[in-house]
């Protein structure tokens, strides 16, 4: 049995990029591309302009020819075949953007293994697929004094060293400034893409504000919620008998006694908490995730994420 | 009261157990409520944790003292120890691989009816042992073979009522048998015939082993006199049933006498002390009762003292019953009788509101003056009122001897008796010859009077201070004979009783000392004669206890008498060498002696009274054998203390208890927790939300 709550131990936070991101890791995750629903829904070649055309093109279908269309896509062997006019309609690939969003308020600094590690190295994995595949990579902090801090537009693999020392130099501390950071992020929007917001979401002022700034935006959303073993079972790692609970953040005390109805009603709490994130999410077409820190990266990656669409 | 509870648990100190559990147990739910000591911890969000304190807080109305199980175990620990304290002691009944000894009190203070409403405490105790008996035999989970058992009843005398057996029938039936009796509490006597049937006899080795160790079960109020004097031997054990009330109080009369007036023989008066043994003064009237009927009333209530508990110093608490006395004044009874005084006032203990005492009809005496007495003897006697006074010769005694107790009182000069005397009552002047154990061995001359035995009644009113004796008989006395008066080397007069010869013997010549020229000597005649002659005891009756034996003397041709009890029963006693002998008598009343000789029918009666000390019948929770303690129980049986069961059992609910403190985790953690399951196949959940957890 765990004792955190008696020890409350710092874990190990990561020095060099590799720790980030092994090697046996990165060859695993270099073969994932990140999918946007948003993009795979029906978008016809044409209809919007894109920077790298007729590169990758790829059929889809077709469709009958209508006024307007371009020529140079009708397909003239079905036209010599059926005497009839159709379009071939080729998958556009767009460039994505992928921009992950790291909150590193205090209360992310906090649990075994650490929220905030456990957030620095899935958004190391998942900028480097991003990075991997020539999509737009934008990581950006919130939290900290001084609002948002950005590193916008990474391309290519061999940026990825100076993506793993921007997460390496994040700092925790701070109240956080969630819906602030939202509004700039949204305002700031380049191109459609995945948008990850990687946080704990226990978040006093609420999130409903933030994320609604940058839900239903082109971005393709996915809240993580991290949680830490100790806040999902407390008494499992220690917490039994009387205590006096300090906010990390606010430095608000609460005094507890961890009796089996008080912890059974904080899990009802918490259980309430996320599923009000979850709805909230579900009604905005936001994907929403809770994560136990504990979570191995590469099964998180290779088996969670793919098989919620964020990666193939 | 009914049988006693199988299980009856007495406390030996109840009340600290009482205090220390009613400091000690708030005190400890106080601590719980304080609570100050608080582990300080930090976590991310104090968000769901004050939302959860403000949920329970809104659903649980005390929730500041929340169940807590060390709370629960710290509680049960105090309990158990609180329980220790007390002392507790359990009646298993089963002690009995051992022999049981049931010994019930039946003096007069258990005729007591403070237990119960018109039941003595010989009735409840006889109901209790019967209890016991059952329980004894009752069989159950742990019966064994029980082991004999004996009954013995005990008051002045013990009495087995039963021998060791293993009926509990038997037992029973001789529990019912016991009867109250007025006497005294002795238990002397009980305890050496307990001790006498628990030895067991070996015909083999042709001794006795060691004696078993018996079980003592003793019903009494614990007033018994000569507890200090006995001692609880080794394998021993005494379980002490206090039978009665100790706040019980009572007050009796404690002694009665009457006299006849020295001038008018027809008048009679009547004398009681009355004895209080209540805390607080008892007003009571007194009647006076003469063969039935009320003859003087106190003309207002007589006012007994209160009983004092005063402290001496040194010597602890020393109990002082208040007494009260009362003369009524003279009434005409001529004739013989019972008179008895009566205390117009119940209480617990209705034995002692009633003393009787039985007189003689005033007696002329028959004398005899026998032999060449002096003349200042002859001329005193002669001046004694009697029915006739013969002056008989030496010749003419010896002639008579054979009726001699035709005379009461026999005057003599030493040389005119027989070598044998007849039976008689004698008054010699000079020492006899037929009187053994006088040991005459020469003569002393010049004597004074040493020392005189002032309340002998012979004695009584005389001056002996002047007395000179010229010349007297020394004799060397047998230790049966009493001195009376002690001259410098030997007796001058002594008292000498030889089966039926009664002689008071002044070793002297009254003529030989200055004694006839004294009021004393007059005074010392009619004394003898009157003693001899047992006119005092016509006079001045002197009362009879339970316990004693009453014997009359009756004349030779007398064969037998009938003896009448107070409860109606009457038995004829054959006559014995002139001597009618009833008893020992049980009950306190009247016991009436009829027989016929050649006066006619003859009547004696005696009146017997309940023991003395008998009326304080404030029972005893806590006796002392010898030098050991032994407190009542309150139920039946043997007591197996309790405390070191509640001891141990504290002391694991310590362990217990520690184990707990140092687990604290009764609060499970979430089933499967550390399942990995794939999302959407069945995710583990918070509340509604799947959590992706390794």
């Amino acid at each position: 049995m765990s004792l955190f709550f008696q020890n409350q131990p710092k874990g190990a936070r990561p020095q060099r990029v590799d720790d980030l991101l092994g090697n046996e890791l990165m060859a695993r995750i270099g073969r994932l591309d990140l999918v946007s629903r948003k993009i795979f829904s029906g978008k016809l070649q044409g209809e919007r302009r894109s920077k790298r055309r007729g590169q990758s093109v790829e059929f889809a279908d077709f469709r009958p020819y209508v006024h307007g269309d371009d020529l140079r896509f009708i397909d003239w062997n079905i036209f010599g075949r059926l005497d009839r006019l159709f379009l071939k309609i080729f998958l556009e690939e767009e460039d994505l953007s992928l921009v992950i969003a790291i909150d590193t308020s205090a209360s992310m600094d906090w649990g075994d293994p650490n929220k905030l590690v456990f957030a620095q190295r899935l958004a190391m994995a998942l900028g480097y697929i991003g990075l991997v595949n020539h999509n737009r990579v934008t990581l950006a902090s919130f939290g900290e004094e001084g609002g948002l801090r950005k590193l916008a537009n990474l391309r290519g693999r061999r940026r990825t060293s100076e993506m793993g020392r921007w997460l390496l130099d994040l700092k925790p501390g701070g109240r956080g400034t969630f819906e602030e950071s939202m509004k700039s992020l949204a305002l700031a929007r380049q191109g459609r893409g995945v948008m990850l917001v990687i946080s704990d979401f226990l978040l006093k002022e609420g999130y409903e504000k933030g994320l609604r700034y940058v839900a239903g935006r082109g971005y393709d959303l996915w809240c993580v919620q991290t949680l830490a073993p100790q806040e999902i079972d407390p008494t499992a790692h220690g917490l039994a008998g009387d205590w006096r609970l300090t906010d990390v953040e606010d430095r608000d005390e609460a005094e507890v006694t961890a009796s089996p109805g008080l912890v059974e009603q904080y899990r009802a709490n918490l259980g309430a908490w996320c599923a009000q994130l979850r709805d909230f999410a579900v009604r905005r077409s936001i994907m929403h995730m809770v994560v136990d820190t504990s979570t191995d990266i590469d099964v998180l990656l290779l088996e969670y994420l793919r098989r919620r669409g964020l990666l193939r | 009261m009914s049988a006693a509870p199988l299980v009856a648990i007495t406390w030996i100190t109840p009340l600290t157990g009482i205090v220390t559990a009613s400091v000690l147990v708030p005190l400890l739910v106080a601590l719980y409520f304080l609570k100050l000591r608080r582990k300080p911890a930090a976590v991310p969000s104090t968000l769901l944790w004050k939302r959860s304190v403000e949920d329970m807080r809104a659903n649980t109305p005390f929730q500041r003292l929340r169940p807590s199980l060390l709370l629960f175990l710290q509680l049960g620990l105090l309990g158990f120890v609180a329980f220790a304290l007390m002392q507790p002691r359990v009646d298993l009944g089963l002690s009995l691989d051992g022999r049981t000894v049931i010994m019930i009190d039946t003096s007069a203070s258990m005729g007591a009816t403070d237990l119960a409403e018109g039941k003595t405490r010989l009735d409840v105790a006889k109901e209790q042992a019967k209890a016991r008996v059952e329980q004894l035999f009752a069989g159950g989970l742990f019966s064994a073979l029980p082991g004999e058992t004996m009954v013995i009843a005990f008051s002045d005398a013990a009495k087995v009522v039963q021998p060791f057996t293993r009926s509990s029938g038997d037992l029973m039936r001789a529990i019912d048998r016991i009867e109250q009796t007025d006497g005294a509490s002795r238990i002397g006597d009980a305890l050496a015939l307990a001790r006498a049937f628990a030895t067991v006899m070996d015909p083999e080795s042709q001794g006795a082993t060691p004696t078993e160790g018996a079980t003592l079960e003793l019903w009494s109020d614990g007033r018994i006199e000569d507890l200090e004097s006995e001692s609880v031997r080794p394998g021993e054990s005494l379980v002490y049933h206090v039978t009665g009330r100790a706040d019980a109080a009572n007050a009796g009369i404690e002694g009665i006498a009457a006299e006849r007036s020295a001038t008018d023989p027809g008048l009679m008066q009547v004398f009681v002390t009355l004895r209080n043994d209540a805390p607080e003064p008892v007003e009571t009237d007194l009647e006076l009762v003469v063969e039935g009927s009320v003859r003087s009333v106190t003309p207002k209530p007589v006012r007994i003292p209160a009983a004092e508990t005063a402290a001496k110093p040194g010597e602890g608490p020393a109990y002082r019953p208040g007494y009260e006395r009362f003369t009524f004044p003279p009434l005409v009874q001529p004739r013989a009788g019972v008179m008895a005084v009566r205390i117009a006032r119940a209480d617990a203990l209705a034995a002692d509101n009633r003393a009787e005492i039985a007189v003689a009809a005033p007696r002329r005496l028959r004398i005899a003056v026998v032999g060449n007495v002096d003349f200042a003897t002859a001329n005193v006697v002669r001046a004694i009122p009697a029915e006739k006074i013969e002056t008989l010769s030496a010749q003419e005694f010896a002639e008579r001897a054979a009726k001699a107790d035709q005379f009461d009182v026999i005057v003599a000069s030493p040389g005119a008796l027989p070598a044998v005397l007849p039976a008689g009552r004698y008054l010699c002047l000079g020492v006899p010859a037929g009187v053994e154990g006088l040991n005459p061995y020469g003569t002393k001359e010049g004597l004074a009077v040493r020392a005189q035995k002032a309340s002998h009644p012979l004695l009584r009113a005389v001056n002996l201070d002047d007395l000179f004796v010229a010349k007297a008989t020394a004799i060397a006395p047998a230790s049966d004979v009493e001195a009376i008066v002690e001259g410098p080397d030997s007796p001058l007069a002594v008292v000498a009783r030889r089966g039926p010869v009664t002689a008071v013997v002044v070793a002297f010549d009254p003529l030989d000392s200055n004694w006839p020229f004294q009021r004393g000597f007059v005074t010392f005649l009619a004394n003898a004669v009157e003693w001899l002659g047992g006119l005092d005891q016509a006079a001045v009756q002197e009362e009879h206890r339970p316990g004693e034996t009453l014997s009359v003397r009756v004349t030779a041709s007398v064969r037998e008498a009938t003896v009448t009890a107070p409860d109606g029963t009457r038995a004829v006693i054959p006559s014995r060498e002139g001597t009618v002998t009833y008893g020992p008598v049980t009950r306190a009343g009247t016991y009436r002696f009829t027989w016929a000789d050649d006066r006619g029918e003859q009547l004696r009666a005696f009146a017997v009274n309940p023991a003395a000390g008998e009326g304080h019948i404030a029972a005893l929770p806590e006796i002392e054998v010898g030098t050991e303690r032994v407190a009542a129980s309150g139920g039946a049986g043997t007591l197996s203390d309790l405390w070191p069961y509640a001891l141990a059992a504290a002391l694991l609910l310590l362990v217990v208890e520690w184990w707990a403190y140092h687990r604290r985790h009764w609060v499970r953690p979430a089933a499967g927790a550390r399942v990995v399951r794939p999302i959407g196949a069945g995710e583990s959940r918070v509340g509604g939300a799947p959590i992706i957890r390794a």
